[in-house]
């Protein structure tokens, strides 16, 4: 589609060439791989936490019921964990990850950078 | 109730002029169509995740989510923790991708990143049903909210809210419904909190009542009983006159009943059936007929109006008896009398209900399947729902996307803790709820009955209460009907008229398509609303859910994660995954109403069938990742040649400066407006 490839042209005039030199850097392949992987494993990291959750609690549930159902002030564990502390988790894991990813987009930007200075 | 509830009425009055009034205020700044779709892209982080939040909790999450704990305990408590989870994995993989891409709406992103215009004709189509059936449980939940506060026929309810979102977003657009959804997000967050609160204070915590429900297990206590004596009406439609009685339990039958007598569990072939004597230990009437119900032939008995019964002896081993009832000739509904103190029929024991794998995940017999399979359509559903996916186009940049997702999630935290303890308290304090399935005064009423209870205690306290509980059961289906609109007028006006019919369009024609295309979507949804009063709400939530996971989720994280998808792998993908799990949904259903008699005897006699084709996401939702990675690698040739390009607009970050919107026609013409 036409309009994408208008839409990627960057913005401003002054610094015209030096943009382009570094879009033809950052177009290539590799670089595109690199920042796409430091992506997905920063995000796979951090969802890795509620794939343990997640799949591990039914199993918890089902094949330990005894640890599934302890009780703590009237609640059972299992209850406590998944209609009480599963939500700071959520939480924290969010904080964690928008903390982690705007670190990692600005450490990127800052590579390109440098790489335009050489 | 026969009367009308002033209260209550007063605080859903005020709710609805308030959304009418901030609809007409806020839509005086509407000047470009960047303020109909996107807000103009100009929504703060606060604002926005709020709103995000407000059009999230809809009827569903705020009566659907505490009805369904009260009713099946344990188990629902994958819902709320699941609804949040859903936004986490949104945040992780999908959200500010889609965001520095810049479209307006998922069909947009779809043709953009596929160079193909054929696809957003596909990707409008699936807005258009996740949407509709969307909307669906949201009237139905309008019609029922009414009929317990004016009495009114249920169609009234869908019409008024209907009309007065119509009129919002049709004036106001995105900008107009992204400060009201603000609004209501708060107005949400007080009405299930605070009510909460208060009876807290006067009926005992959250962890005692917990200690009660396991306590009274220990005695041998183990089911809710009526706290006095109650009639319940039962209507003659499936579920409602289905009642399972647990064994011993007398009662009396009000103004007489046709009755259809089983065992609650389906016996084994070989096994000698329970003879109805049995089951029905007082003594059966002498009238009897037989009358074909479902396609079988079925025996009812006639009880005349006063008739008490008493249903099996508890040391027999016969179990619980299911009671078919249906009106005498000339009644509407059945009138059943308990006396206080006799067990409420219906709700499952302390133990099963306090415990995972209770009767809702261990229908089938096959719990863990059955759990896996709803966590899996539940997380993929949230990220494939396109309502709220547009939403995160009204933020200035993928930065703001990022805060604003991790906002959404603390305020969808702080909301899901609070059904729970709704559900645990009705559990104990209102269990004549239980008496009834379906309908207006079920499990599913319980935040706009329990305050009530208050009313012992200080006059009108509960009627306060329960006001505000109803004002905010309004704002749940206000809010989510208007996000679902915004998205269906989108498709409607600016992918089918905007960019098909007539892409040369002016400002002015484009304002204009917008608000008749806001009209029509509403009207459709109306009607529709009008035909599902015997639908249950859940069923029809969980419709949208597996549906939106097995169809737009695929195609999204695919398009955003892998190069190498092709135009005909996602597309393929997509329609697949996504008619797949209708057809087994829509399956389900027919066998449920009993429409095709040999589909219901296939699922009875197939457990595994019916626990995969009730919850499809187990295997349509890799069934569509398969399709499209089998279809990608057969057609390489449809692969846009740009495509790193476009992934690179998605991944790379925005200090480099390469994002620029997608489409920018008219939003820079006109300055924006005070928000």
């Amino acid at each position: 589609m036409a309009k994408i490839e208008t839409a990627l042209r960057p913005m401003g005039s002054t610094q015209e060439d030096q943009k382009a030199s570094l879009l033809t850097g950052i177009h290539s392949e590799q670089y595109l791989k690199l920042i796409m992987y430091r992506q997905l494993r920063l995000s796979l990291a951090l969802f890795g936490v509620f794939v343990i959750i997640l799949a591990g609690l039914p199993l918890v549930n089902y094949y330990l019921p005894m640890v599934a159902t302890i009780r703590i002030y009237g609640f059972t564990l299992s209850w406590l964990v998944l209609g009480v502390l599963f939500y700071p988790v959520t939480w924290a894991v969010a904080y964690i990850y928008v903390k982690r990813s705007l670190e990692l987009e600005h450490r990127i930007a800052q590579e390109v950078a440098q790489s335009k200075g050489r | 109730m026969t009367s009308i509830a002033w209260i209550p009425l007063i605080c859903v009055t005020f709710i609805v002029l308030g959304t009418i009034g901030l609809g007409f205020y806020v839509q005086r700044s509407v000047r470009s169509t960047a303020d109909l779709y996107v807000a103009s892209r100009s929504v703060s982080v606060p604002m926005n995740s709020a709103a995000i939040s407000g059009e999230y909790l809809s009827a569903a999450s705020f009566m659907g989510v505490a009805g369904m704990i009260m009713k099946f305990g344990y188990d629902a408590l994958w819902y709320p923790a699941l609804y949040a989870a859903g936004y986490l994995f949104l945040l992780l993989f999908i959200a500010s991708p889609l965001r520095r891409f810049g479209a307006y709406t998922i069909p947009d992103f779809a043709e953009g990143r596929f160079s193909s215009p054929v696809f957003r004709k596909i990707a409008v189509v699936f807005v258009l049903i996740i949407g509709f059936f969307y909307t669906m449980p949201q009237m139905k939940g309008a019609g029922v909210a009414l009929v317990n506060i004016l009495n009114t026929p249920y169609w009234v309810g869908v019409v008024l809210v209907g009309i007065v979102i119509t009129l919002n977003v049709a004036l106001g657009g995105m900008k107009g419904i992204t400060f009201v959804q603000a609004f209501q997000y708060w107005v949400k967050m007080f009405a299930i909190s605070l009510p909460i609160f208060i009876l807290i204070s006067v009926v005992g915590g959250y962890p005692g009542h917990m200690n009660e429900i396991a306590k009274s297990d220990e005695i041998g206590k183990p089911l809710p009983t009526f706290k006095e004596d109650t009639t319940v009406f039962y209507k003659p439609l499936a579920p409602t006159n289905e009642i399972t009685f647990p064994a011993g339990v007398t009662a009396t039958f009000g103004n007489g009943a046709e009755v259809v007598v089983a065992t609650a569990k389906p016996t084994k072939k070989e096994a000698v059936p329970v003879s109805a004597e049995n089951m029905i230990i007082s003594g059966l009437p002498d009238e009897k007929y037989s009358r074909e119900l479902a396609g079988k032939a079925q025996t009812l008995y006639r009880f005349s109006a006063g008739d008490t019964f008493t249903v099996s002896d508890p040391l027999a081993g016969v179990g619980s008896v299911k009671l078919t009832v249906f009106p005498v000739a000339g009644q509407e509904s059945v009138e059943i009398v308990y006396p206080k103190g006799a067990v409420v029929p219906n709700a499952p024991m302390n133990k099963a209900w306090m415990e995972p794998y209770g009767p809702f995940t261990n229908k089938y017999g096959h719990p863990l399947l059955y759990t896996y399979s709803l966590i899996l359509a539940l997380i993929c559903g949230t990220a494939g729902l396109p309502h709220i996916l547009v939403r995160f186009y009204t933020n200035p940049d993928g930065r703001t996307a990022k805060r604003t997702a991790f906002w959404v999630i603390i305020l969808l935290g702080c909301f899901y803790l609070f059904p729970p303890i709704w559900g645990t308290l009705g559990r104990n304090l209102v269990p004549h709820l239980y008496a009834v399935t379906g309908g207006a005064f079920s499990t599913d009423s319980v935040v706009l009955t329990l305050p009530r209870l208050l009313n012992n205690t200080v006059p009108y306290l509960g009627d306060l209460l329960s006001g505000i509980t109803s004002a905010g059961a309004f704002a749940g289906f206000m809010t989510t009907f208007s996000g679902l609109l915004v998205s269906i007028t989108g498709a409607l006006a600016h992918d089918i008229y905007g960019s098909m019919i007539n892409p040369k369009a002016s400002y002015k024609q484009r304002l204009n398509a917008f608000r008749i295309a806001a009209v029509v979507g509403g009207v459709t949804a109306i009607v529709l609303g009008t035909l599902v009063e015997n639908f249950d709400i859940n069923m029809m939530v969980g419709w949208a859910f597996a549906i939106a996971a097995a169809s737009y989720f695929p195609m999204l994280i695919v398009s955003v994660w892998w190069r190498g998808t092709s135009m005909m792998g996602a597309a393929i993908g997509m329609l697949g995954g996504g008619t797949a799990a209708l057809a087994a949904i829509v399956s389900v259903m027919l066998a449920d109403k009993m429409a095709i008699p040999a589909l219901s005897v296939y699922y009875a006699a197939h457990p595994v069938m019916r626990s995969l084709a009730e919850q499809p996401a187990i295997w349509a939702v890799p069934l569509a990742l398969l399709l499209i990675f089998v279809v990608s690698l057969l057609t390489p040739s449809g692969v846009p040649k740009d495509a790193s390009y476009k992934m690179l607009v998605l991944h790379a970050p925005e200090e480099l400066n390469l994002r620029e919107e997608y489409i920018k026609e008219n939003s820079r013409q006109t300055p924006v407006g005070v928000h």
